[in-house]
C-alpha cells in the first residue's frame, strides 16, 4: 500500500495537507489551552466563591470598649435577631478560653508565649484534618492555625528576628508545642500540634469539645457570651446583609461584602474566556474539515483510477483513513505534551502570585482531545466513503 | 466470459443514434475468447460503450450482462475482483498517474494482482522500446510512450476479456505491429477475448467479428 500513499500525498496535496495539519494543530492547541485555563479559573473562583459564603461578624470596637469589654459581646437577643435574618443559612458561635494558656516552643524556636484558643462548630471549617479530634484520655490537643498567621510569622516575624527560622507548613506540623493550662486552682500540661491551616477563620482553633471541657474544668469565670459569630450566607452580593450590618453597627471580615456587586467579576471573566474558547473550537474544526475535504475531493481522480485498476474501495478507504488517523493522533499527542509542559511552568508562576492551581493538566484534556480526534475522524471517514463511492 | 448487450443505448445518444446501428438497441453477444473489432468514427460512443461494460457509466437504457448477470447488480467489491482478475482495459485517456514514474504506474497493478514478475515487465518494456523511459514520470512522457505503458499495465493481470480503446493512435507503424504482437500473445496465452475500438478496420488481429456502431450496410 506504499504506492497508494504516494498517490494521495503527491505534489498537489502536500501543501493542502501541511496547511490542514497546521490548522488542526493550532486549533487543537488553542482549544485545549482555553479549556485548561477555564478549568483553572473555575477552580480558583469556585474556591473563593465558596469562601464568600462564609463571613465572620463582630461588633465595631470604639472608645467605650476600652473600659467595658462586655460591650463587644453579643446578647442572646442580638444572636436570635441575627440568626432570624433571611440571608443567614447557618450561624456558628466562636468560643474562647476562660483559663490561662502558656505555650512553650523554646527548644525548637526559642519562643514561649501566652496563647488564646477559639473554637467554632466543625461544620464551619474549610479544612478538617482527620487528626483534628480530641480524646479526653489523652494529653494531645490538635490545633488549626490561620494560614495568614503562618505568613505573618514567616515573612514578618522570622525575617526580623535572627534566631527564628522560617517554617514550611510541613515542618511546623512536626513541632510539638508544650502547653500549660491553668486556672480554677489547678494546672495541666498538654502537648499541642498544628494539624492543618485554615483560610476561612483568622484564629487559633481547637476542637469545640476540648474547649468546652477545659473551660468547665479550668475556667476562671463562667463562659462569656461570644464576641464573634460565623455566618453561612445565601449570597454575598445580597444588599440586605450590608444594610443590616451597617444599621446594627456590626463589622465583618468579608471584603466583597464591602465592595458589594463586584462579587461576580471573576465569574464573568471566566465565562467570556470559556465562550471565546468555544468559538475557537468551532472555527478550527471548520477550517481543518474544509481542508481535509479538499484533499479528499482532489484525490477523487486518483481514487477513480485505482478503482479502475481493481483496488477495493474498502481497502482504499482503510488506507486513507489510517493515514489521516496517524496525522491526527500525532497532532493530539504533541499538543498534549506541550500543553502539559506549559501548564507545569504556569503552575509555578501562578503559585508565586498566590493562585492555587494544579501543576498538571486536567484528565479532561486528553479525553477531550481524543473525543475531538474521533469526531473529526468520523467526518473524514464519511468524506472518504462519499469520495470513493462514485 | 460472455458479455451480452441487450437493447443497450446510452442516454446521450437516444435522440441521435442511427436506427441501423450494429450495437445500439440490438441484441449483441460477445462470446468467450472471441476477438472483436468495434468500428465507428469519432463521437459515436465507442468509449462510452467500453466505459459502460467496465462499470464506469450508468447513464444508459437496456442491459449489460456478464455471464448472464446484470452488471448493475455488481457490488463495489465484485467490480474490484472482476477488474483485477477477469477484465482488463486500456482507456483512450490511458488513466495513468502523471506524478508517478512509469515503473510505479506498472507496479501499482503488479502489486495488486501479483501474477507477473518484475523481470517479465522489464521484458515487455524492452520489447516495446520504453525500458529506459520507465524512471521518468508519466507526465513528462510523450503520448505514444504513455500509450505503451498503459498497454503493458493492462497485461499485468489475468483476464478473460481485454477492452482496448484506440490503443495504437499515437504509435508509429513499427510499434503498432510490436504492440499488437504482444497483445495477441497475451490473449492467446489466457485464451481471452478481445474487444478493440478503432476508427476503421485494421489488419493487426484476426477478428472473429466486426461490430459497426454507426450504420451497417444491410
Amino acid at each position: 500500500m506504499k504506492l497508494t500513499g504516494k498517490i494521495f500525498w503527491g505534489k498537489q496535496s502536500r501543501w493542502q495537507l501541511i496547511v490542514a495539519t497546521g490548522g488542526f494543530w493550532i486549533g487543537l492547541f488553542i482549544t485545549l489551552l482555553s479549556i485548561q485555563f477555564y478549568l483553572d479559573i473555575r477552580q480558583i473562583t469556585k474556591r473563593s466563591e465558596d469562601e464568600k459564603n462564609y463571613i465572620i461578624v463582630n461588633k465595631t470596637v470604639n472608645m467605650a470598649n476600652m473600659f467595658d469589654k462586655t460591650i463587644s459581646m453579643f446578647t442572646e437577643a442580638q444572636l436570635d435577631s441575627l440568626q432570624g435574618q433571611p440571608f443567614v443559612k447557618d450561624m456558628g458561635l466562636f468560643r474562647t478560653n476562660t483559663f490561662n494558656i502558656y505555650a512553650d516552643v523554646s527548644e525548637q524556636m526559642g519562643l514561649a508565649f501566652d496563647l488564646y484558643m477559639e473554637s467554632v462548630p466543625t461544620r464551619f471549617l474549610d479544612t478538617v484534618p482527620a487528626s483534628f479530634e480530641w480524646d479526653s484520655t489523652d494529653n494531645f490537643v490538635p490545633v488549626l492555625v490561620a494560614s495568614d498567621f503562618l505568613r505573618i510569622y514567616n515573612f514578618s516575624l522570622a525575617m526580623s528576628q535572627k534566631h527564628m527560622p522560617q517554617l514550611s507548613p510541613l515542618t511546623i506540623q512536626l513541632i510539638p508545642i508544650k502547653i500549660k493550662i491553668s486556672g480554677n486552682g489547678s494546672t495541666r500540661l498538654l502537648t499541642a500540634k498544628v494539624v492543618g491551616f485554615t483560610d476561612r477563620i483568622p484564629s487559633v482553633l481547637v476542637p469545640e469539645d476540648f474547649l468546652l471541657w477545659a473551660n468547665e474544668k479550668y475556667g476562671n469565670a463562667p463562659a462569656p457570651q461570644p464576641t464573634r459569630v460565623i455566618l453561612q450566607i445565601d449570597d454575598p452580593a445580597n444588599e440586605q446583609i450590608k444594610d443590616y450590618l451597617t444599621v446594627k453597627n456590626y463589622d465583618t471580615n468579608a471584603d466583597d461584602l464591602r465592595l458589594g456587586g463586584m462579587a461576580n467579576t471573576l465569574q464573568i471573566v471566566s465565562a467570556i474566556s470559556g465562550s471565546i474558547g468555544g468559538m475557537f473550537v468551532f472555527l478550527s474544526f471548520a477550517i481543518f474539515l474544509m481542508n481535509f475535504q479538499l484533499i479528499i475531493s482532489r484525490a477523487k481522480v486518483e481514487i477513480g483510477i485505482l478503482l479502475d485498476l481493481g483496488y477495493r474501495p474498502s481497502e482504499l478507504a482503510k488506507t486513507l483513513n489510517k493515514q489521516f488517523m496517524f496525522i491526527l493522533l500525532g497532532c493530539a499527542a504533541s499538543v498534549i505534551v506541550i500543553l502539559a509542559a506549559l501548564v507545569a511552568a504556569m503552575h509555578t508562576l501562578l503559585n508565586s502570585y498566590g493562585f492555587e492551581t494544579g501543576g498538571s493538566i486536567s484528565w479532561m484534556i486528553p479525553a477531550i482531545a481524543i473525543a475531538l480526534v474521533l469526531l473529526l475522524q468520523a467526518f473524514i471517514y464519511l468524506g472518504i466513503r462519499a469520495g470513493i463511492k462514485r | 466470459m460472455q458479455i451480452q448487450l441487450e437493447h443497450l443505448i446510452p442516454e446521450p445518444l437516444i435522440e441521435i443514434a442511427p436506427k441501423t446501428s450494429g450495437v445500439w438497441l440490438r441484441q449483441v453477444v460477445l462470446e468467450p475468447s472471441q476477438w472483436i473489432q468495434l468500428v465507428a468514427p469519432s463521437g459515436r460512443g465507442k468509449s462510452t460503450l467500453l466505459n459502460i461494460i467496465y462499470g464506469n457509466r450508468n447513464d444508459y437504457q437496456g442491459q449489460v450482462k456478464i455471464d448472464g448477470k446484470n452488471i448493475q447488480s455488481f457490488t463495489a467489491n465484485e467490480w474490484a475482483q472482476l477488474r483485477s482478475e477477469r477484465l482488463s482495459v486500456v482507456f483512450q485517456d490511458l488513466r495513468l498517474f502523471a506524478d508517478l514514474s512509469g515503473w510505479d504506474n506498472l507496479l501499482l497493478k503488479q502489486q495488486l494482482t501479483k501474477t507477473v514478475t518484475k523481470e517479465q515487465i522489464a521484458e515487455m518494456a524492452t520489447h516495446l522500446g520504453i525500458m529506459r523511459l520507465l524512471d521518468k514520470t508519466c507526465g513528462t512522457m510523450s503520448y505514444g510512450e504513455r500509450q505503451r505503458v498503459a498497454i503493458i499495465r493492462s497485461l499485468l493481470q489475468p483476464f478473460e476479456y481485454l477492452l482496448l480503446d484506440e490503443p495504437f493512435s499515437h504509435l508509429d507503424e513499427a510499434n503498432r505491429q510490436i504492440a499488437a504482437n504482444l497483445i495477441q500473445k497475451a490473449c492467446a496465452a489466457r485464451n481471452a477475448g478481445l474487444l478493440i475500438a478503432g476508427l476503421g478496420a485494421d489488419k493487426y488481429f484476426t477478428y472473429h467479428q466486426s461490430l459497426q456502431l454507426d450504420e451497417t450496410n444491410g
